[in-house]
């Protein structure tokens, strides 16, 4: 059993039935047996470059038709997908695909400049490029692929649920980003927990807009639809106008955002005459959507919405009933059907109902472990239950609440960002003797970055000059928002940076 | 992972929703939080009475609370129950527990004549325990025995996985002894799930369980998938078409599963023509194809229309023909479910062409995990990695399947199995008889029923009134042929082996 029969099962049980389309590309609309076969090419094609069980491929790609026909032909050999960030600076990507080993790596035009780069520093074997003019020397995504033939891949050992399907990078505590495994089995009950908790079935026609290479859009947006024999909308970049015009034109019916887009959408010139009666509910994720938010669209386009709670490590582990986001606005809701959820104080002893804890968790959906990172591995499980590092309490109907993390990190408009890798970059500026990056709240992004930093003795640095020092270091999204600078820090008794102080400092 | 999570989360997700009722006991109606705290009781019971891990409890029961509270209980401590036909008679039912060795045995009061028949034959199990019935029997009632035990949720000492098996199911075996299929937690799970991909299920499914739980239908495809989804159980002991009908309007039953001969006698029942079924969201019919007038008439007149499938025991559902085909496809089971791999082959387990004709072969996490205390048989049946069913199919071009025979003879009569082997060896023990073969012969309404073509012993004589009588008891009502034709001989080929196909020739 694996990920790759799902599109072969869908090609024989429904084969003329609407797999996807691209909203920006009008050639690319597929029936199920259509893309099976294009998955079938691309999986003889990935083989032809020695793309075998347990092998990786980077990808650095918008949303696309060719994004998800990688990673079904990725299932069906059983080698492994690296979706990147294509938000991040060209020296995160690097450690990625170093720390990856890919046998190739594949991208989108658009960022053909960041790969020129990565391929001064790296040394993969095979470059593909995906759409774009005749420019570069890297061969064609799909003159490569459309040599190879339609027919199912014959795979030397067969793959099975527990195969490595993608390796996910998240932000690591330490600075260092760290890839999530995540295995068929995993992907399977992410999609199997969508069905449960939110009914997800082949009437459904979900538009992806949230890029593909986060979980958010790829376990909630993209496979659980695919699994239940329903039908995807492509976008390669969000804009408000244009999802709601989609939204009529395509009668899309379901969808996944973070609460900023949303917002958005409800300011658009176009939201008034829209019609969403064909709409079945909403998905938001990343942060907590604001009641008068929810209000507004469900007095003014009578749609709710389900939200949830996940970890890239785990998928989606709680979920939020319609009926109840507002009278239980502020909750996550309760664990998904295979999960099991404690909620433990620092001896492993679960508290009691109401008290603050870290959430840990068992269940199929849960990662198999870091690449290459053993160590980080092992302190991420603790007797076979994985610890979030979120903290949490239960109210007394059994809802869940997050609290916060045991240690700090900044979540700006769904991304993850732990402060230790923003100062650490600045730190590796010159003229800095020591910088603490806290989070600061922001109408739009939920949070942003704020760093306090105390320049070494005699420096002349300005916000501008530091902020410049920064650029190509790290992801735009991680750059702080605001610079302070300080001449010495408040400090516990050992020395220790007290960030709770900075954040009043703040005014918080 | 296992099943017993299911109602400990259901619990904690909808405490005060519907979990069951049965209709025949009015006070037998629990929420999801009631009906936990009942299988934790049933649990730490199992536990008191030394079961552990991997031992078998034996149940001979009738659709109640009490089945589910056991089979539950069972998932949780990862203890494995064999439930049984009580259709069958002593010497079926005492192979069966002499095969499983169980350490206790549940059963409704009903049956406790046939339980004190297994008694004298089985002295080794330790526990009788009695459903419902008046204070008769010296064994004590699962009413009392469970309800001094605590409703906390048991800890096992050792976790119980996917792997290990919740059930032994028993079916006729081709040789004539009953093989007892083990199917595990993640084979319920996974039937479960296609039951969710094919028919999005759902916590508003409220399914009439009126077939016998111990048989597969009415387990996997009435009850636990709807249990999965978070929907509710109305039970039902007996089939009665009237009461059906009165209760799909009365207890708002949306969701049913049966054999096609019911829904024909639903239609032919008093209340058919007023009877509300608006609310309804599609029926299931199993075991035999449901006739194309059939589908029509409830099409037509009450705007219900019928999923249909194909399902072994050994494998749960194979195969779902969705509403929208059930007319176009009609005599089709339809395609594979989504996590099986399906194949049609020739006797040398090579791919067939298609449209040709070939024995259906699978691989899935929805096939059981072997035959109990029978590793040939086994190894027999799982060839090569794939479960060969037996069932001869072909498929059309737009990939729906068609069961076209058996490899070996098989009878099905009102959704039971009967092997043609045990049947004559039940005819043949009798001293008047010499040989004996039994075939198939069409029925308007169990789809097929027994026909025995007889030899006497030279100067014996028996009648077919005589043989009736004297197969009570041997084997169970449903087995005993329906018709006998005493003759001289049977047609045979040069080996010497009896020809079937002539024998139905001559019907």
């Amino acid at each position: 059993m694996n990920v790759g029969e799902w599109v072969t099962k869908r090609a024989v049980i429904d084969p003329d039935s609407d797999f996807l389309k691209e909203a920006e590309r009008e050639d690319r609309a597929y029936t199920n047996r259509e893309f099976n076969e294009r998955v079938n090419r691309t999986a003889h094609a990935l083989m032809s470059l020695n793309v075998s069980r347990g092998e990786r491929v980077c990808v650095i790609m918008l949303n696309s038709s060719e994004f998800l026909e990688i990673f079904f032909a990725l299932a069906k050999i059983g080698a492994i997908m690296v979706p990147m960030n294509l938000r991040l600076a060209v020296p995160e990507l690097s450690y990625i695909v170093n720390d990856a080993k890919p046998k190739a790596l594949i991208y989108t035009s658009d960022f053909a400049d960041k790969v020129t780069e990565i391929k001064e520093k790296v040394v993969v074997p095979n470059y593909i490029r995906h759409a774009g003019g005749e420019l570069k020397g890297d061969p064609l995504f799909s003159d490569f692929a459309s040599t190879f033939p339609a027919d199912e891949p014959n795979v030397e050992t067969e793959v099975e649920e527990t195969d490595v399907l993608v390796i996910m990078y998240t932000s690591g505590t330490t600075g260092d980003p760290k890839g999530a495994m995540i295995s068929h089995r995993n992907i399977t009950f992410i999609a199997v927990h969508n069905l449960l908790g939110y009914g997800v079935n082949r009437s459904f026609r979900s538009l992806v807009t949230a890029p593909l290479f986060h979980i958010g859009a790829l376990g909630a947006a993209a496979l659980p639809v695919i699994y239940a024999g329903g039908s995807l909308v492509l976008k390669r970049f969000f804009n408000a106008s244009e999802i709601i015009k989609l939204i009529s034109n395509e009668k899309i019916n379901y969808m996944f955002a973070v609460p900023v887009m949303y917002q958005m959408m409800a300011e658009a010139a176009e939201w008034g005459s829209a019609d969403f009666s064909h709409v079945k509910y909403f998905i938001a994720g990343g942060a907590p959507m604001p009641i008068p938010l929810i209000r507004t669209y469900q007095t003014e386009k009578g749609v709710g919405f389900a939200q949830g709670y996940g970890l890239t490590e785990t998928g989606r582990l709680s979920s939020l009933p319609i009926e109840e986001t507002i009278r239980k606005a502020g909750s996550v809701g309760k664990e998904e059907f295979h999960v099991i959820m404690r909620i433990v104080d620092n001896k492993g002893n679960d508290v009691a109902e109401g008290e603050v804890g870290e959430i840990i968790i068992r269940g199929p959906n849960v990662f198999t472990g870091y690449w290459n990172k053993e160590e980080e591995t092992k302190k991420a499980f603790k007797n076979g239950w994985f610890l979030t590092g979120d903290m949490a309490r239960r109210d007394d109907e059994g809802f869940i609440y997050i609290v916060g993390r045991k240690v700090e990190m900044i979540i700006s408009s769904g991304e993850n960002i732990y402060p230790a890798e923003v100062e650490r970059a600045i730190q590796s500026i010159d003229q800095v003797k020591e910088a603490a990056v806290v989070g600061m709240p922001d109408q739009s992004r939920g949070e942003v970055g704020c760093a306090f930093v105390l320049p070494k003795k005699g420096a002349d640095l300005t916000e501008e000059a530091l902020l410049d020092g920064l650029t190509d270091k790290i992801a735009k999204f991680k750059m702080p928002k605001k610079v302070v600078f300080v001449d010495d820090f408040p400090r516990n008794t050992s020395g220790k940076i007290l960030k709770k102080e900075l954040k009043k400092m703040l005014g918080q | 992972m296992n099943i017993g999570e299911w109602v400990f989360k259901r619990a904690m997700t909808y405490p005060d929703g519907p979990f069951l009722k049965e209709e025949e006991r009015e006070d037998r109606q629990f929420t999801n939080f009631e009906f936990n705290k009942r299988v934790n009781r049933m649990a730490h019971a199992l536990y008191g009475m030394g079961l552990k891990r991997g031992d078998r409890v034996g149940a001979l029961l009738l659709n109640s609370s009490e089945f589910l509270e056991i089979f539950f209980a069972c998932a949780k401590t990862g203890i494995i129950m064999v439930p049984m036909n009580f259709r069958l008679t002593v010497p079926e039912l005492a192979y069966i527990l002499g095969d499983c060795t169980p350490k206790a045995v549940f059963y409704s009061s009903e049956f406790a004549d046939n339980v004190m028949g297994l008694k004298a034959k089985r002295g080794e199990i330790k526990h009788f325990i009695k459903h419902g019935g008046e204070e008769l029997l010296e064994d004590p009632n699962v009413k009392d025995f469970v309800s001094k035990f605590t409703d906390e949720e048991p800890i096992p000492e050792t976790e119980v996985t996917e792997d290990d098996p919740i059930t032994i199911m028993y079916t006729s075996g081709t040789t004539g002894d009953p093989k007892g299929a083990v199917l595990t937690h993640k084979n319920i799970i996974f039937d479960a799930i296609h039951n969710l991909i094919n028919y999005s299920l759902n916590k508003s499914f409220r399914s009439l369980v009126s077939a016998p739980m111990f048989h597969i239908g009415a387990l996997a495809a009435s009850t636990t998938p709807v249990i999965y989804a978070g929907g509710s159980l109305v039970l039902k002991r007996f089939f009665n078409a009237s009461e059906m009908l009165r209760l799909i309007t009365k207890e708002k039953v949306n969701y049913m599963f049966t054999v096609p001969v019911m829904y024909h006698m639903m239609t032919e029942a008093e209340e058919w023509g007023r009877t509300d079924f608006s609310h309804v969201y599609y029926f299931f019919a199993g075991a035999a194809p449901m006739p194309v007038h059939l589908i029509k008439k409830y099409q037509d007149e009450k705007g219900v229309r019928f999923a249909q499938g194909y399902g072994m025991t050994e494998t749960c559902q194979i195969s779902a023909l969705s509403l929208d085909d059930s007319i176009r496809k009609a005599g089709s089971v339809g395609k594979e479910v989504f996590h099986m791999t399906m194949r049609i082959v020739d006797d040398n387990n090579n791919d067939i062409p298609q449209g040709e004709v070939g024995e259906i072969v699978l691989k899935g996490p929805n096939i059981f995990s072997g035959y109990w205390n029978k590793p040939k048989e086994t190894e027999e049946a799982m060839r090569g990695g794939w479960f060969h069913t037996g069932d001869l199919g072909r498929m059309d071009e737009e990939g729906f399947l068609y069961i076209v025979g058996r490899k070996v003879e098989l009878i099905i009569s009102s959704g039971e199995n009967i092997y043609p082997t045990e049947v004559e060896k039940a005819i043949t023990s009798l001293p008047e008889v010499k040989e004996t073969a039994a075939i198939g012969m069409p029925d308007p309404k169990r789809g097929e029923v027994v026909c025995a073509f007889v030899i006497l012993e030279e100067g014996k004589k028996i009648t077919e009134e005589e043989i009736v009588e004297r197969l009570f008891g041997k084997i169970a009502n449903f087995k005993i042929p329906k018709k006998f034709f005493f003759v001289d001989e049977l047609p045979r080929n040069p080996g010497g082996k009896v020809l079937k196909r002539e024998l139905k020739k001559m019907l």
